[in-house]
């Protein structure tokens, strides 16, 4: 089960169309942090994708922070449009696995998810 | 459109604005070596005689790096700041400690600008798969309220679409706005591209 968290719900659309178009399924989405903490308690996805860019109530860096109090080993996936370096470097030190532009070619989404579910 | 697809294409144009200030706020971080934050975007769908209102300080003194933008889609683009914000952009990137502005800084901040204006719109191209053209940027100087009559003048409607994003350098009392305002016309090419990327 992969777990899309992201505001924008076309944003989780064009994701999850094309994971499913490469084979991929079983998504669970969230549009903001605290559903996204219910969701992850309760299904404990393989894999999480989060954009960092999160309206409130809970900031996209605060549920990376509380996903992974929740669980050291979860894979989280940052997938956003903030390509700031120190914001990078403050979610991968957080414990997201790596970072995956939004706006990019979503073929390296692809890859990215194949690697963090290996 | 019918609400529910109004909404969806308010959502998309509000993710499309967040991936070219996302680059440009990645741009602006790189020159300054500082932290960009960015608020979620708002975007107005309305007559050009109401923009005004969406406009913030308008009875203040605002520079903006003013571009018109051409080709698939047509408008114009602007990265508008208070001109105390103008100054301490400048001295920041200048590294100098300047009270007012001066024609070096205005050099520094069109260049900043162009900067910005680019990177947000190769961003937004690129994804979109839509042909961009921006001219070369102007500096203006100007009260916030005068900010849309000057923008309008590459609008072809009476009802624009307008997309504005805050920034902010926390610590340095450095925030502006990147505006883009398109007119109405544009819609078919944007639904277009939009449905494309859901494909």
């Amino acid at each position: 089960m992969i777990l899309l968290i992201d505001d924008s719900g076309f944003a989780r659309a064009m994701i999850r169309k094309r994971l499913e178009a490469a084979g991929f399924q079983d998504f669970i989405e969230a549009d903001n942090g605290k559903k996204a903490l219910r969701l992850f308690k309760k299904h404990n996805p393989r894999l999480v994708l989060l954009d960092i860019v999160l309206g409130p109530p809970i900031t996209g860096l605060d549920t990376l922070r509380q996903i992974m109090e929740l669980d050291k080993d979860a894979k989280v996936m940052i997938v956003s449009v903030m390509e700031q370096k120190n914001i990078i470097a403050r979610a991968k030190k957080l414990g997201a696995v790596c970072f995956v532009p939004k706006s990019g070619d979503l073929n390296d989404l692809i890859k990215a998810v194949k690697v963090a579910l290996r | 459109m019918n609400p529910l697809t109004y909404m969806r294409f308010k959502d998309a144009l509000k993710e499309i604005g967040n991936m070219g200030s996302g680059k440009a706020s990645a741009a602006l971080s790189r020159l300054t070596g500082k932290t960009v934050m960015l608020d979620a975007p708002n975007i107005h769908i309305t007559s050009l005689a109401r923009i005004t209102r969406y406009i913030s300080a308008p009875k203040k003194l605002i520079v903006g790096i003013f571009s018109p933008v051409d080709d698939h889609i047509s408008g114009a683009m602007i990265t508008a700041m208070p001109v105390e914000s103008a100054v301490n952009l400048s001295n920041l990137v200048s590294k100098k400690k300047n009270k007012v502005l001066k024609t070096k800084d205005k050099e520094t901040l069109l260049k900043i600008g162009q900067l910005l204006i680019k990177s947000y719109l190769q961003e937004m191209a690129h994804f979109l798969k839509l042909k961009v053209r921006h001219s070369r940027p102007k500096l203006i100087s100007a009260f916030g309220s005068s900010i849309p009559g000057l923008m309008a003048s590459n609008i072809k409607n009476k009802e624009v679409i307008l997309l504005k994003i805050r920034f902010n350098i926390p610590t340095t009392e450095i925030k502006g706005d990147f505006i883009l305002l398109l007119g109405t016309d544009n819609l078919d090419n944007l639904v277009s591209a939009i449905k494309d990327k859901l494909k």
